[in-house]
């Protein structure tokens, strides 16, 4: 069976046997997206196997630090030709639980899982992230570890680290404004569009909260989120807004031309968004000075 | 010395600046924004073997300036690209 889903207008593919088991998980958080489509109209495709090539070309790079950090960890080698190999474990387990070997040239990865249930479904999303990271950078468009809000027809974008708070930021604007929604709670995608329109989608991958929103907002403000004692809001220049968004960009760095794509995109985002960083305590009060900050700018159209 | 591989120059909003985008450098937490003399030497010697004596005839013949100071300018400078790890000795 192969499905097809379209994401910040991104079309991909995924194919496995009808029997897969993770068909059904793919449900609540993939069918917001699936499109009928064919082959030509996809920027990637994923087949699923049961099989790991084995194939392992010159071990690129690590994160095995971060296992003590409760993230997925794996391991990067070259392919002999044109891609990479990955190899993910689920959060603390030191098992191989998914293999992806990409060919990037052809935009085509073969994904090979394996664990319990809980160790394949969240491998696989890394993989398929991993995947649809690595062949958008070419399209002006940038997977961004962020939580979204949309309001009044426009979205802010919180950035930070892992645990930093920026889903508690998002939820206090949702308490204490009104018409506030929840757009993406952990990877949105933004699109520069030639037009200069500057989109953020809604995706599959929303991290622990149930956010699914097949939906796009134009980019109104990105916030890093800072945790602190007091609430002060400050704007960013663009440089300081370059090294905001770098971080939370994610993605094979050292591969020049992803790097070289998604530094593009970065400065297409921050000479037309404005960043500011938000250091603040996690109630709403933050909400309150941050939405008042970042709407009185657009007002203001300086 | 020379310029620790992995090390990329981009220009953002007219500025100069280094990333760490090498494999060796995913922590390198840091963004170096470079002035146009700096960023001068950075591509005159970026991939290559250099010294002190190559840095101060680059700026010397550059921008006309005398030998001492720009032995003083071009040392300051490199003694801070070694502190924050973006050279090797």
């Amino acid at each position: 069976m192969k499905k097809f889903y379209k994401v910040a207008e991104h079309i991909f593919s995924i194919e496995a046997k009808d029997d897969f088991n993770l068909w059904p998980y793919m449900e609540e958080n993939y069918s917001p997206f699936e499109v009928y489509s064919n082959d030509t109209k996809c920027i990637f495709k994923v087949l699923i196997s049961e099989k790991d090539s084995g194939e392992r070309g010159q071990f690129i790079f690590a994160n095995t630090d971060e296992r003590k950090n409760g993230f997925v960890t794996f391991s990067v080698f070259n392919r002999c030709d044109n891609g990479y190999i990955f190899e993910m474990s689920y959060p603390g387990s030191q098992k191989i639980n998914a293999t992806i070997n990409m060919n990037i040239e052809n935009a085509e990865a073969i994904l090979c899982l394996s664990g319990n249930m809980q160790e394949q479904w969240v491998t696989f999303n890394t993989a398929i992230t991993l995947c649809y990271h690595v062949n958008v950078y070419k399209y002006n468009t940038l997977l961004i570890h962020s939580s979204v809000v949309a309001h009044a027809g426009n979205a802010y974008m919180f950035l930070g680290k892992s645990g930093t708070g920026k889903s508690t930021h998002s939820l206090m604007w949702q308490r204490s404004i009104g018409g506030v929604s929840l757009l993406n709670d952990d990877h949105p995608v933004v699109r520069v569009w030639d037009n200069g329109a500057i989109i953020v989608y809604g995706s599959p991958w929303s991290g622990k909260t149930r956010c699914y929103k097949n939906i796009s907002v134009p980019l109104g403000g990105i916030i890093r989120i800072i945790r602190a004692p007091y609430n002060k809001i400050t704007r960013l220049s663009k440089i300081q807004a370059y090294a905001s968004l770098l971080p939370s960009c994610g993605g094979l760095t050292w591969d020049r031309k992803i790097s070289d794509g998604r530094d593009l995109t970065i400065q297409k985002i921050i000479s037309c968004v404005p960043c500011w960083n938000m250091e603040c305590l996690p109630n709403t009060d933050a909400a309150l000075i941050c939405y008042k900050a970042v709407t009185t700018f657009e007002n203001n159209n300086i | 010395m020379r310029i620790i591989d992995g090390f990329v120059l981009r220009s953002v909003s007219g500025q100069t600046i280094v990333v760490g985008e090498g494999v060796d450098h995913l922590y390198f937490n840091k963004l170096l924004v470079l002035n146009d003399s700096a960023a001068f030497l950075w591509r005159s010697v970026v991939g290559r073997e250099f010294d002190l004596t190559t840095l101060t005839q680059l700026l010397v013949a550059e921008y006309k300036i005398d030998q001492e100071r720009a032995m003083v300018d071009s040392s300051a400078m490199v003694l801070q690209w070694i502190e924050l790890g973006v050279v090797q000795e």
